[in-house]
């Protein structure tokens, strides 16, 4: 554990490529120096844990050192993992923070900036083709409304699925689960089709019948909205609606059966007991749909491309993704990509750091995610 | 009375917008509908051309295949070793699970061009430190026709493995101790504690993690969309891309319609198929009553 530490301050400090120089074993020093590390890792952890763990030395052999032993594995793993797993947010951050012709350096290799570039963050809110502040109060206003929409429906449904008794009410929830099937392109292709204006299907078989097609003759009327990013949300027929109303529902099932039989005896409709007995009783859930939803629109990257056609429209997730290409310029300007990928990573990273209880809860709820 | 009153407007969202596409997309796969014209009925033109004359069909499906062959495994695997390894009451072990979740959290694209970065195959991170630094050849996962699938995967892996491992967490978490104690008193080892009573304990949550997975990797888009956009050689060009190509960039919906249709129709397969194997493989744990 040490030495990895030890041999990445090197690195990152060290701030070249260390492979190449041939040494008198016959290996190159790269090779070397990572057999040497990995050595002396598992040497230092071993004997540093199975020290750490205990005041007295213990005897050698028995079962408490193996314990100890299989413990130092696992911390060895744990550690070894997690560099993998922080590695690419590392890069991110610290790329971000380079000037240009930094991110292109090979001989030495950057690790680290030579000085910070926190300019680079500013710079982002100055660029012509995309006016980022109208982008993040696009993102969260998309963000928020789809908030709402989810908790609430997913509250009411899940309600009606939970606690109240009708014919058919299993067969329609597996339905509700069904849907998850569905893959998204099927959902967007017609939806693309009603909200651009272009129902000629619609207009040549209902126009006559219906009058309500006269919205549709202006051809364009939700062409370049965000309704079909946010309608759908709001009865519960999104990409995920189903999967907050599976959440919602199985949490109602927990709630005591007295409760809400209380509130019968009382007189009280059934619409005042789920807003005034079970909707307080179910914070925890609308917590953890609440925060599952945010971070799904907050990314949502192929509803936001096919529906907002026009740049002042975009999202962050759009805006982000124009970085891989090049922009006019002869070069990719990977500095400002990664600025702008710790800007949109910001704000959610915050939210887990605050409700990590609800997120795992949320997930391990529903099963299902991303 | 009242339960109908509070799903229907789920009932209303419903119809609209999860039946009616799939009627609509359904119907429009035998027209031939460019959006401005009203639909022209086709007949099964579009699944002739589909099925005889698009090597981009066969091309995309089976780059599909291939990933979601790659991936689902993957997931499975690491996804439980992961969680057996956090499964523990050490200290600090709750850090190092945040810290394995931390990828799931950051937004698809953000993860996306993160790794465009981390994998070029000039500049890129992965080539510094295995190529340079230790003299391990790397493949040059972006530009490679070859490597460009096991790159997308890796990506998937990084930014998804938080899921699986809560997944796995929570089931390993619900195995009764007395198993485990029953089992050592029949002198059992570590490996055969793994083998008979964890693997079946929590065969449902692998069930699980494999449906997800088929129904989720089969649409594949963002990813290829930002890291490779299909390329090299068409060797990204996933099922969803294609499809996306042939709907929003050249607007043939009806064609794209009937690529949609067949999409629906494997996705559905897939999963009965599972739900079959399910039943004969999956140990369901019985309630005590």
């Amino acid at each position: 554990m040490i030495a990895t530490l030890l041999w990445l301050g090197l690195v990152v400090f060290g701030g070249r490529a260390i492979g190449d120089q041939p040494t008198p074993l016959g290996v190159t020093s790269g090779e070397l120096l990572w057999t040497i590390v990995i050595a002396a890792n598992w040497i230092l952890d071993i004997s540093g844990l199975a020290w750490l763990a205990s005041p007295r030395i213990p005897k050698w052999g028995g079962p408490r050192l193996q314990r100890r032993l299989a413990s130092a594995i696992r911390y060895q793993l744990m550690i070894g993992i997690s560099v993998l797993a922080l590695i690419p947010i590392f890069w991110m951050v610290s790329t971000s923070l380079k000037t240009l012709p930094e991110t292109y350096e090979v001989e030495p290799y950057l690790l680290l900036p030579r000085e910070p570039q926190w300019g680079n963050y500013p710079f982002l809110f100055t660029f012509e083709r995309f006016n980022v502040l109208q982008l993040f109060k696009n993102t969260s206003l998309m963000t928020v409304f789809n908030l709402v929409a989810n908790v609430g429906i997913a509250a009411f449904v899940g309600y009606g699925f939970a606690r109240l008794r009708f014919p058919g009410r299993n067969l329609l929830f597996l339905l509700v689960l069904s849907s998850l099937m569905v893959p998204f392109i099927v959902r967007i292709i017609p939806l693309f089709v009603l909200f651009s204006g272009n129902t000629y299907i619609l207009q040549d078989q209902l126009g006559q019948v219906f009058s309500w097609t006269i919205f549709f003759e202006s051809r364009s009327w939700a062409q370049n909205t965000y309704l079909p990013l946010v309608v759908p949300e709001f009865f519960g027929a999104a990409g995920s609606s189903a999967l907050y109303i599976f959440i919602m529902r199985q949490y109602f099932l927990t709630i005591p059966h007295e409760l809400i039989e209380a509130g019968r005896v009382d007189g009280a409709s059934e619409f005042a007991i789920w807003r005034r007995i079970v909707l307080p009783q179910a914070t925890p859930a609308m917590v953890a749909v609440a925060i599952l939803s945010l971070q799904g629109s907050w990314g949502a990257f192929i509803e936001p491309l096919i529906f907002l056609r026009k740049v002042d429209l975009h999202t962050l997730s759009i805006w982000l993704s124009s970085f891989r290409s090049v922009q006019g310029e002869s070069v990719i300007q990977w500095q400002y990509g990664m600025a702008g990928g710790v800007l949109v990573t910001l704000p959610v990273f915050i939210l887990f750091l605050l409700f990590q209880r609800y997120f795992i809860a949320g997930i391990s709820l529903s099963g299902i995610k991303g | 009375m009242w339960g109908f009153v509070f799903i229907s407007p789920w009932v209303l969202g419903f119809v609209v917008f999860s039946l009616g596409p799939t009627v609509a997309i359904i119907a429009w796969g035998f027209t031939e509908y460019d959006i401005l014209q009203a639909p022209k009925f086709a007949g099964l033109e579009n699944y002739v051309e589909i099925f005889t004359d698009d090597e981009k069909f066969l091309k995309s499906l089976a780059n599909t295949a291939i990933y979601v062959g790659l991936l689902v495994p993957c997931q499975v695997v690491i996804g439980f070793l992961l969680a057996v390894l956090v499964n523990t009451k050490l200290p600090l072990a709750s850090i190092f699970r945040a810290f394995y979740f931390l990828p799931t959290i950051m937004p698809l694209v953000v993860a996306s061009i993160v790794w465009a970065w981390v994998l070029q195959p000039e500049l890129g991170l992965l080539k510094f430190l295995l190529e340079d630094t230790m003299g391990i050849p790397t493949p040059r996962f972006m530009v490679d026709e070859y490597w460009s699938k096991p790159g997308i995967v890796i990506l998937t892996v990084w930014s998804s493995i938080g899921v699986q491992m809560i997944l796995f967490l929570a089931a390993l978490q619900a195995v009764p101790p007395h198993l485990y104690e029953a089992a050592e008193i029949d002198g059992a080892g570590p490996l055969r504690k793994m083998l008979h009573v964890t693997i079946p304990l929590v065969s449902p949550t692998i069930f699980l993690v494999i449906i997800i997975g088929i129904i989720n990797s089969f649409q594949v888009f963002t990813t290829a969309f930002v890291l490779t956009q299909g390329g090299p050689l068409d060797s990204t060009l996933f099922y969803v891309l294609y499809l996306w190509r042939k709907a929003f960039v050249s607007f043939e919906f009806g064609y794209a319609s009937a690529l949609a249709t067949i999409l629906f129709f494997i996705i559905m397969c897939l999963t009965a198929l599972s739900f079959w194997v399910s039943r004969r493989l999956v140990h369901y744990e019985q309630p005590e009553s």
